[in-house]
């Protein structure tokens, strides 16, 4: 994908309501494809397309709680059994400046950004879905560093929960991003 | 590979665009090994699924595929979207 794909999100990125983010985010990861991972990692950057990334963009994704991280985590082996497998659950503590939340009117309001974006299918898509694009468009500029959106898998099961896209480009100081490890000691971090 | 998947050495060897004696001859080949680099990273859910487990998997429809089976999809072409799904099964991605 070129530079041009995201420009057309680059003027609402400058206007876009944001709001600051002071919590701890969370996310499940299986044990055993954890435990054969050497060096371990934590944040799961990973420039893998997801649904606020096309593919070659660096995102790091958490769910706001353990239940969201959970559904998370088990719907995708809800039909193998496999939901019991031995799995870890990953804290980090964010403090970010700039995000852009799609549950706020008034981001929602804003020319370029649809409600309908958060929820479209994006996996087997042959061209990037605008949230991608919008992606893209974040991973480019200093202002805006997360997304914070719904959970698909917390809408399958009938409840709802949210999500955050971390692109760890944009992140600067004083935002950041820490893996709690012992005694909230830092694991790994961004920047 | 073609065993892990339940497919014919002839069946895999099309899929990566190679003829079933070229696959046969020299399946250790240097010039193979990216092709079925995508394979493998599917073949990693492996990890948590038994080996049974695993090839229902690859038969079972999935909402994540649109509704296709992981092996529809790889017989579409499509293998490098069922390896990042394994991916984002293995480490928990948020959907």
């Amino acid at each position: 994908m070129t530079i041009a794909a995201g420009s057309e999100f680059a003027k609402l990125l400058e206007g876009v309501p944001t709001r600051r983010m002071r919590r701890r985010l969370v996310r499940c990861v299986a044990a055993l494809d954890f435990l054969e991972g050497c060096p371990p990692k934590y944040l799961y950057t990973s420039g893998r397309p997801g649904r606020c990334n096309p593919r070659n963009v660096d995102c790091s994704y958490f769910s706001e709680t353990e239940r969201v991280a959970d559904l998370e985590y088990r719907r995708r082996f809800s039909s193998v059994g496999a939901a019991t497998e031995p799995r870890l659950t990953f804290f980090a503590e964010v403090d970010l400046k700039h995000v852009v939340d799609r549950w706020r009117p008034a981001v929602l309001k804003t020319p370029g950004i649809s409600a309908d974006d958060a929820l479209a299918p994006w996996r087997s898509v042959s061209s990037p879905t605008r949230l991608q694009r919008l992606g893209l468009a974040v991973s480019m500029q200093g202002r805006v560093s997360t997304s914070r959106f719904a959970s698909d898998a917390c809408r399958r099961a009938g409840t709802s929960g949210w999500n955050a896209a971390v692109f760890p480009g944009a992140i600067s100081s004083p935002s950041r991003v820490r893996i709690l490890g012992r005694s909230g000691a830092s694991l790994e971090e961004l920047p | 590979m073609a065993s892990v998947f339940g497919l014919s050495v002839a069946e895999l060897a099309a899929l990566i665009g190679r003829t079933r004696q070229t696959a046969s001859k020299t399946p250790d080949a240097d010039s193979l090994q990216p092709l079925l680099q995508p394979f493998e990273r599917v073949a990693r859910v492996r990890a948590v699924l038994s080996q049974n487990d695993f090839r229902k998997w690859l038969h079972l429809a999935n909402d994540q595929l649109d509704g296709r089976t992981p092996l529809e999809a790889i017989r579409h072409g499509k293998v490098a979207v069922v390896a990042d799904l394994v991916e984002d099964m293995l480490t928990g991605s948020p959907s």
